[in-house]
């Protein structure tokens, strides 16, 4: 079995305290690839994932967190060969990272889930001008729009908005789960954002929310989904 | 699943897991793009979701490279 360098988050500054251990008790080390720095330790494979496993690699990420001013984790499973090899595809992507890093500098991120049944779909619009391929693109352009928002949470995306510096939105097409709402609020905001849904739930048309966080910034790194 | 099924569940503590679950596995920094992770525990947890939360790529097994 080849031994690999498992990568927990990226940063770009120094900690401010000792790395510590990561989810195998390896002690965890920075590797410089740029402007950009990859927190890493050696184990002897890949791991598994289960819900211990990722409850500990979290609890390391948060951890990991609290001495960086900024931070983004990587995802499960993410390993590289050696220094040499993670150095190269952090220099490779330094600019994106450099600018997610910027975005969630001093950040956590809030996570809302909604569940209900969904407002009706909206009336088509009238057809757009031009030929077959640009009604068609329109028509994408607004299903795709639509796949990133929530209007169903209307007042309380009204109450929340003070406190956001960046949203991401993933809609689902069918289920009681409407939607999730991934919220990049300041780490000093994450109170006030748990007061303003709780003090929206009644408002909600009979939708029920769950918020959650604050988390470490999982879901606004870069190339990422939705 | 109906849908006070799920409500019931998303009211228990196990929110925090599925927060975790999605985080660790939908969310985060890409850099290699070659990961491949075995399903061990996982799918007890999918049996508990309305919604799949999990990338494919996190979950399918790795072909092996063809002599």
């Amino acid at each position: 079995m080849t031994p690999i360098l498992y990568i927990y988050a990226v940063v770009d500054a120094e900690a401010s305290g000792p790395l510590g251990e990561g989810i195998g008790g390896e002690p965890l080390r920075l590797v410089h690839g740029g402007r950009i720095s990859g927190v890493a330790g050696d184990l002897a494979a890949i791991p598994q994932a289960s819900p211990e496993i990722l409850k500990r690699q979290d609890a390391v990420v948060q951890r990991l967190a609290g001495l960086f001013p900024s931070l983004l984790p990587a995802r499960f499973g993410e390993s590289a060969a050696d220094e040499a090899a993670l150095a190269t595809k952090l220099a490779a992507r330094e600019g994106e990272l450099a600018e997610a890093l910027k975005l969630v500098r001093g950040c956590v991120q809030m996570t809302l889930r909604v569940f209900g049944d969904p407002d009706p779909a909206p009336e088509p619009a009238p057809p757009a001008a031009g030929g077959p391929g640009a009604r068609f693109l329109e028509t994408r352009r607004r299903e795709q729009e639509r796949m990133r928002s929530l209007p169903e949470i209307g007042p309380l995306s009204q109450a929340l908005r003070p406190l956001l510096k960046a949203e991401r939105i993933e809609r689902h097409a069918a289920g009681p789960l409407l939607g999730t709402a991934y919220h990049l609020v300041l780490r000093e905001g994450a109170a006030a954002y748990l007061a303003a849904v709780e003090e929206t739930r009644g408002r909600m048309g009979g939708r029920r929310v769950a918020a959650t966080g604050p988390w470490p910034p999982y879901a606004f790194a870069p190339g990422g989904k939705p | 699943m109906s849908q006070s099924d799920s409500l019931e569940i998303l009211d228990s503590s196990e929110v925090s897991l599925l927060d975790t679950v999605d985080n660790l596995l939908n969310r985060g920094v890409v850099l290699t793009g070659e990961v491949v992770i075995g399903l061990a525990g996982i799918d007890l947890i999918y049996l508990q979701l309305s919604a799949v939360l999990c990338a494919a790529d996190r979950i399918l097994p790795k072909k092996e490279p063809e002599e």
